[in-house]
């Protein structure tokens, strides 16, 4: 918390990186102290691009996900560096400003989709959740969009899976409507946490060709930036 | 909900009425029974004016009249007939208690789910204020305080529901905070979405079966506490008719083997037996617990 980039957007650098990490160390609390989770890590991301962070289980993966979006889990702490997002420092940032940003230009996809979906909302109404909640489409239209996603994400029965409830679709195909849900405001930036984990191999292959094959789509069309730990297959570094 | 323009929408709204239907026709029959009590109740309640002969106040004959004649459960101690009373307190005591009930639920329920949300001293400082208050007896502490501010209908109303906003705290702080730390709650933060969005869309739908088998107890005991003030004398005041404060004014013809006095506390048992059929019914669908049997 202790680099002080200016937050004003118009004092935003031209052309700077969307996303740069520097010197950003990471640490947990257990056991009565503090253990170092992440150790100086530096990375920037272009707009347009695809980077992929490979490490083992407990490396820290997650987290540094996570501290993408200014965000750090109940029992963590970011001790030094910097985060900056499209100029903004979003360590400086106050919790409004965040969740402003949140869901509407960074969008994150969670590790497990199962566990990611509230188990009292129909798929289509939490889809459409973050464009409600950002005032960034009206009902009609974000829901348009979503069945858009869904078609393009391959789901089966776009037009009736919306209505079903999480516990009634599979696995891969609640993270792919986790997919269109973080889709739905066109963010610059998806944080893909381990988005294929949770399901087998087969239905991996299958998840992570929709998620290539929409990032490309609309990367195009809408220069969207993809920010994917460990999904070796997706996270090359390429334009 | 009903505005998402899909074309299946139709179709969702009339398989939800039609779940209802077949919810309906296999509820027990001690759930049927409470059920038509409570809407012969609420019918006595809204319709009172047409239905009774007489009005709530209104001194007609003699007092202790007995039973017939011109009055099917005689008239009480100041001449007022019994049954057109017990039809009016109906709409009294029912109205005061759900009012009370709605009230403490509102003020619970929203602090309950700012405190699961917030825990650290914000919590700390609502649960420990919740304790104290729980600390003294509520009856007592209902008695102390209507004593000190008077004893109107909204004081009552208001002091009842605070006191029984305490219990709805409890339960709902207590079942949100195993919402709270569920995944899907963090990652509807990272969405960015705002307290009151977090309450009312991603909380409040889980926890709700709970809070409902709770509204349904905690009606009973708001009415039980009210007619138990009312009896006490410090609840709905004289001449409303309200029938805790009927089986007081009228307890002495117990002493001439009259069973009219038993009338409207028969009244409050029934509907307390009633709303709790319902409740176990609702708590049995919607819990999954079931009868090994």
């Amino acid at each position: 918390m202790s680099a002080s980039v200016d937050t004003t957007l118009a004092a935003r650098p031209r052309g700077a990186p969307l996303l740069e990490i520097a010197d950003l160390h990471v640490e947990g609390y257990s056991e009565d102290r503090w253990h170092p989770i992440v150790r100086g890590v530096s990375l920037t991301l272009e707009r347009g691009e695809i980077l992929g962070l490979i490490g083992e289980s407990g490396a820290g993966k997650s987290t540094l996900g996570l501290v993408a979006m200014g965000h750090a889990k109940p029992g963590c702490r970011i001790v030094s560096g910097s985060v900056s997002f499209d100029g903004m420092n979003l360590l400086a940032m106050k919790e409004s400003q965040l969740r402003a940003l949140r869901g509407s230009r960074i969008a994150y996809v969670a590790q497990s989709a199962a566990a990611s979906f509230n188990p009292a909302h129909r798929l289509l109404h939490q889809t459409i959740e973050t464009a409600l909640t950002h005032g960034f489409a009206s009902r009609r239209d974000a829901a348009r969009n979503a069945l858009e996603m869904y078609r393009k994400l391959r789901l089966p029965d776009a037009e009736e899976i919306g209505l079903r409830f999480p516990h009634q679709v599979s696995g891969g195909q609640l993270q792919r409507a986790m997919t269109a849900m973080a889709m739905e405001c066109r963010p610059d930036l998806i944080i893909f946490d381990e988005p294929t984990t949770s399901l087998d191999v087969t239905t991996q292959v299958e998840v992570l060709a929709s998620i290539r094959d929409i990032v490309r789509e609309v990367a195009r069309a809408m220069q969207m930036r993809c920010f994917c730990p460990p999904e070796s297959s997706l996270g090359r570094r390429s334009r | 909900m009903t505005t998402l323009q899909t074309s299946a929408a139709p179709h969702r709204r009339r398989s939800r009425w039609r779940r209802l239907g077949t919810e309906l026709r296999k509820a027990p029959v001690s759930a049927w029974f409470g059920m038509l009590v409570i809407a012969a109740y609420i019918f006595i309640a809204i319709f009172a004016p047409w239905l009774a002969h007489y009005g709530e106040a209104q001194v007609i004959s003699q007092p202790y009249q007995p039973w017939g004649g011109g009055f099917p459960l005689g008239t009480d101690q100041l001449g007022r007939d019994i049954l057109s009373r017990l039809i009016y307190g109906a709409r009294n005591t029912l109205g005061i208690a759900m009012a009370t009930t709605l009230l403490s639920f509102t003020f619970g329920v929203l602090l309950g789910l700012v405190a699961a949300l917030n825990a650290g001293w914000l919590d700390q400082l609502l649960s420990r204020a919740v304790d104290i208050l729980m600390s003294i007896p509520s009856l007592i502490f209902a008695l102390l305080l209507l004593a000190a501010f008077g004893s109107s209908v909204p004081n009552l109303i208001f002091i009842l529901a605070v006191l029984d906003a305490t219990r709805v705290f409890r339960l709902t702080r207590a079942v949100a905070a195993n919402v709270v730390v569920m995944d899907y709650i963090e990652v509807a933060r990272l969405r960015g979405e705002s307290m009151a969005w977090l309450m009312r869309r991603e909380i409040l739908p889980n926890i709700l079966p709970p809070l409902i088998a709770e509204f349904g107890l905690r009606f009973c005991f708001v009415f039980l506490s009210i007619s138990a003030l009312s009896f006490l004398g410090v609840g709905i005041q004289p001449p409303t008719a309200d029938w805790g404060s009927m089986v007081r004014e009228n307890a002495a013809l117990i002493s001439y083997s009259d069973v009219t006095p038993l009338l409207p506390a028969g009244a409050i048992a029934l509907l307390t037996v009633s709303v709790n059929f319902v409740i176990d019914w609702f708590l049995h669908r919607t819990s999954g617990l079931r009868d090994e049997r």
